[in-house]
């Protein structure tokens, strides 16, 4: 893309602003600290086999800057010169088609090259499918009438560096092409009438703030190592940190050259490391420790397997060795499995501490099996099981369609669609010049100049049987049927174990899942209890993940219920800015009764207020089940505190009490859907 | 625009695809199962398709890529986009059809059967086809371009991640693997042509679940799990490495295993005309999907097809309890999946018991029956005196 500078484009491509400009990096050799994130990426860069880097890290830990002066140590590579794919001139199965073909017409010799530095490829997080996968070039298309690729942001990344920052807000869409280019190392490009294939092997590294929200299962498999970053703390080092930033702000050229020897000395390593990789043993015995640790933490599929056996051996080849030893595993193991072990909801597993131990213990511990249990709790806990689902009241999760236009597909509610998803339904005239072009409009909307085009086009153009200007052309406006997000906030605190109303909650919970699923609906679950709250579930549409969340999830402690609303709320925001067009509907299942502040000091009452009037003027539609179960179960009248009613009337929501949800599966539908009427009425 | 009305095919803008060595189908390990699943599928088209769920990194994928290597000949009309079969006129594209009723010789050849991929970043018109621009632009020819369909007519369509799939793809999906056909009628183009593929599918259900509809299509179904046993990691670890460093000399490490695999698949494939399937056994499996509580008729038939399939594959002329076994566990695990939320995979063990009971009921039945008969023939026998004999031992017959 960045070879392409033709004056006259009729697109106008998100271009990268790196690229062009030619900026100095920031040495990699002069970055203070964070050791096991420049170790992580130096590793890759000596072999991009392991499989690619993910930065987890607040904001400012400089993990853009360390990805982009990674090129600066990174081994320079020779590419085909004219070639949009930057083949490597010498290997023809690494070739593009037409690289290939080249390579073959010309008798097997080397395809002219030059030799340069690899290149980040950035992948922003607004990137349509069409940019990230390449898509049909309309210019020549139009104009001339020729059918040929538009290369994308993967084609960009092939042989060198594929750069996600936020990688865990990347739209879902994006995600599914990126998997399946980043394990085969292939991309297949079959859109728009274009049917292509190219080749896309590059080391992928992501950021994410942890705080935003997790990774899909599936991307955090593909990605080998994870690291934590995490601000500096030692004051030294916060003073080096500002003073050597200052001094390359003031001049560029001749900090780099401060640490040219640095950058020479590791950039020698590397390549020194490289020629030795294929000579390193990983000896039997090694390779079975290495299983045995995937075996002893379920490590999940047999991906882990390989990544640690690539990972040691290349730990070896840094250090110079041919022979792997223990400390290299270990080292790979504290990279590779904290994250691919299965957590438990609402227990920590931040940086489990006791990977060093596996190794230990697995090592120590030959055949005899013991099981190993951990303990972390402090405060009583108890697992309730999953009630019997009810049925919901009909339209209990409903919202009338609108005309915002949104991507992603579900059944809940049609909606205009964006991209290239959903029914061609109507064309209209464009404000720009469009993407989603509709051929058949377009052609009758230039047939009446046909005449006159003709007469007046010269050279080349002359030969087309149809003359288009761009103001012939049309968009397709398309229809899709999208999904909602419910974001389930539950009251997992002591209260809820006063008579099983936890086994009712759950039972409820279960049967919104059910309807999500039915209606493919994205849910997620915030659960909390004791001090804090936690997203026990990040949305997903997989019942699979929810069923055994929510058999698991525990109840017991006290009642944050502000900041499980804040967790929820914060939940949304995050996905909004995923898709900014995402219906969000937040359910919130408590008995009301708060009694911890997030604050210290401030009243917890007060605090559910404020939230769930800043949750109000949202656009959130929300949903109260009250928990509270009457003694007698609903059968007479009963003295119920219903404060949950409260913080409905706060919400502006429908408010539901659990007793009831149970009657209607007895039969009182109707006049559940009537008080429902009467609510909705009455509130939205 | 000088439009000839006559709709012309053309062929896509298919530049030469990469051809990356996938790795050899005969170096996988464990997954068993899943293997068996796809070789039942190459053997028998007729089955239907399989859907492989599974955690992530259980080698589905390479499962299925892997099986492009073993796949058996067929006969195919050497220059037709859709690899028409030259002997069955019913089964042809339009083209070929009236080629074949003008008394031409349709030219062929044989091709290994192929397996067209569906990236799940596909759009609508390519999986379907659409107008081309280039012929409409240039020579203002009305034609089409032929999308992965057409590709895919007489051999596998594979949707890697195919719970992720777009609903509008899915649908057309769907229609084709209903009808066999698939119609393009958009953007002024109306033309129809065969597709008839059996669709392979995998997916990780923790990504989201399947749509029922598309569910129902996949014919077996199976699931793949992380092989736990060590020597098997270590091995696959082994195998991961070596097939990274040089794929060629991999694969040609197992060229004699995959050479003795698609031999078999070839045999097998001969010999299944010839095997039979008790009648009794008939019964047992509507008994089976009976008591399994699984919707619609359309598991039945595929329970009997798998098992015949099975026996060919053993070699065997006659269908055995363990084909019926395997076949009902391959088909009815996940069909009878009633909630999303309840767990309903049975093990073979459990599968065992189902046949077993299914058959003790048979056995049963048929007791009652021969009882019934017994009685009636004794009344009849008693009676016969008084009656014409002849007569009423054929009714009781």
């Amino acid at each position: 893309m960045a070879t392409k500078t033709g004056s006259k484009k009729v697109i106008d491509k998100t271009q990268n602003p790196q690229e062009s400009l030619q900026r100095i990096p920031f040495p990699f050799t002069a970055i203070i600290g964070q050791e096991k994130m420049k170790l992580a990426l130096v590793l890759n860069a000596i072999n991009p086999q392991i499989g690619g880097v993910l930065i987890r890290g607040e904001r400012g830990t400089c993990k853009t800057v360390a990805v982009r002066a990674l090129t600066d140590i990174l081994p320079s590579i020779k590419v085909v010169s004219d070639c949009k794919f930057h083949c490597n001139p010498d290997e023809p199965t690494e070739m593009c088609p037409t690289c290939q073909a080249r390579y073959y017409a010309g008798g097997n010799k080397p395809l002219p090259s030059v030799t340069r530095k690899m290149k980040v490829a950035d992948l922003p997080l607004g990137a349509t499918e069409d940019r990230v996968l390449g898509t049909i070039d309309l210019e020549n298309a139009i104009k001339k009438g020729e059918r040929t690729l538009d290369p994308g942001i993967l084609a960009e990344a092939n042989r060198g560096i594929l750069y996600v920052d936020e990688i865990n807000l990347l739209d879902d869409n994006v995600i599914n092409s990126l998997l399946d280019a980043s394990s085969s190392k292939v991309n297949v490009v079959e859109r728009e009438g274009i049917s292509f294939s190219h080749p896309s092997n590059f080391i992928l590294v992501g950021t994410m703030d942890p705080g935003e929200g997790e990774l899909r299962p599936q991307l955090l498999d593909r990605i080998a190592l994870h690291v934590i970053v995490k601000t500096i703390s030692n004051l030294d080092q916060k003073v080096q940190v500002i003073t050597e930033r200052n001094e390359f702000d003031r001049d560029p050229v001749a900090f780099t050259k401060k640490y040219e020897k640095q950058s020479s000395e590791l950039r020698d390593r590397i390549i020194k490391a490289r020629a030795l990789l294929d000579k390193v043993e990983l000896p039997e015995d090694k390779l079975v420790l290495i299983s045995r640790i995937c075996k002893e933490v379920k490590a999940e599929g047999q991906r882990p397997d390989i990544m640690l056996s690539r990972t040691s051996k290349t730990l070896a080849a840094y250090e110079g060795r041919t022979e792997v030893t223990d400390d290299d595993i270990k080292k790979a193991v504290e990279f590779i499995l904290p994250f691919r072990v299965r957590a438990t909801p609402m227990v920590e597993s931040d940086a489990p501490p006791y990977m060093d131990d596996v190794v230990d213990e697995v090592q120590s511990k030959e055949d005899e099996d013991k099981d190993e249990e951990e303990v972390t709790e402090e405060i009583p806990t108890h697992v309730f099981r999953v009630g019997a689902p009810i049925q919901l009241p009909r339209d209990m999760v409903k919202r009338r369609s609108d005309r915002i236009v949104r991507s992603g597909s579900g059944d809940r509610i049609k909606s205009l669609s964006t991209g290239r998803k959903g029914r061609y339904i109507k064309h209209r005239i464009p404000d720009d010049i469009p993407q989603d072009i509709a051929f058949d409009a377009t052609i009758r909307a230039a047939a009446p100049y046909q005449k006159f085009r003709r007469e007046s086009y010269q050279g080349d153009a002359k030969g087309l049987s149809l003359f288009i200007a761009n103001s012939d052309l049309r968009k397709k406006v398309r229809e899709n049927k999208v999904s909602t997000l419910i974001v389930l906030c539950v009251d997992a605190s002591g209260s809820m174990g006063v008579l099983r109303r936890m086994e009712a909650a759950k039972g409820v919970v279960l049967s919104l899942l059910m309807d999500a699923y039915q209606r493919r609906d994205k849910v997620s679950v915030v659960a909390f209890r004791g001090k804090e709250a936690a997203v026990v579930l990040p949305p997903t549409s997989s019942v699979e993940r929810a069923r055994k969340m929510l058999e698991i999830l525990p109840t017991g402690g006290r009642t944050p219920l502000a900041a499980g609303m804040l967790m929820a709320y914060n939940l949304i925001n995050s996905e909004r800015k995923k898709d900014p067009t995402i219906i969000p509907i937040f359910v919130l299942l408590t008995d009301g009764r708060a009694n911890v502040p997030i604050t210290e000091g401030s009243e917890p009452m007060d605090e559910v207020t404020e939230m769930a009037k800043l949750i109000r003027d949202d656009k959130v539609y929300p949903i109260v089940v009250d928990t509270e179960i009457p003694p007698s179960g609903g059968k007479f009248v009963d003295f119920v505190y219903e404060y949950a009613q409260d913080v409905a009337k706060d919400l502006n929501g429908v408010y539901y009490r659990l007793a009831d949800l149970d009657a209607v599966s007895l039969g009182s539908m109707i006049h559940m859907e009537k008080s429902m009427a009467v609510s909705a009425a009455t509130g939205s | 625009m000088a439009t000839k009305t006559e709709t012309k095919q053309a062929a896509p803008a298919k530049q030469e695809g990469l051809q990356r060595i996938p790795y050899p189908f005969a170096a996988i390990i464990g997954q068993e199962r899943m293997k068996l699943a796809l070789i039942l599928n190459a053997i028998n088209p007729q089955i239907g398709g399989v859907l492989i769920r599974g955690e992530r990194g259980t080698g589905k994928t390479i499962a299925v890529r892997g099986l492009a290597d073993v796949l058996p000949m067929i006969k195919v009309v050497s220059d037709c986009r859709f690899h028409c079969n030259p002997d069955d006129p019913s089964e042809m594209c339009a083209s070929c059809r009236e080629r074949f009723e003008k008394g031409e010789k349709l030219p062929r050849e044989m091709r290994k059967v192929h397996i067209a991929e569906l990236p799940i970043g596909a759009t609508e018109d390519r999986a379907i086809g659409t107008l081309n621009i280039e012929k409409a632009i240039k020579e203002g020819i009305k034609a089409l371009d032929l999308g992965i369909l057409a590709d895919a007519n007489r051999g596998i369509l594979y949707v890697d991640n195919i719970n992720l799939l777009d609903d509008h793809v899915v649908d057309v999906l769907l229609d084709s693997a209903a009808m066999g056909v698939n119609v393009v009628e958009r953007e002024g183009i109306s033309v129809s042509h065969p597709a008839k593929f059996i669709l392979f599918g995998t997916m990780n259900p923790e990504e989201g679940e399947l749509r029922p509809q598309l569910h129902d299509r996949l014919a077996l179904q199976v699931a793949a799990f992380t092989v736990n046993d060590l020597k098997s990691r270590v091995q696959i670890v082994k195998n991961a490495e070596e097939y990274e460093k040089n794929p060629e000399a991999f694969r040609d490490k197992y060229v004699n295993e995959t050479k003795a695999l698609t031999a078999r698949i070839e045999a097998a494939r001969k010999f299944l005309p010839q095997v039979e399937i008790p009648t009794g056994y008939l019964r047992i499996i509507a008994r089976i999907s009976t008591e399994l509580d699984v919707d619609g008729h359309r598991p039945d038939i595929i329970v009997v097809r798998t098992a015949m399939t099975h026996a060919a594959f053993e070699g065997r002329k006659q269908v055995t309890e363990d084909d019926l076994r395997l076949a009902a566990e391959l088909t009815l695990n996940f069909r009878m999946r009633r909630t999303p939320f309840e767990e309903a995979t049975l093990g073979t063990s459990k599968f065992q018991q189902v046949l077993d009971h299914a058959k003790k009921m048979e056995e049963q039945a048929r007791e009652r029956l021969a009882k019934r008969q017994a009685t009636i023939s004794q009344k009849a026998e008693a009676a016969a005196p008084k009656t014409v004999a002849g007569a009423v031992k054929g009714k009781t017959k």
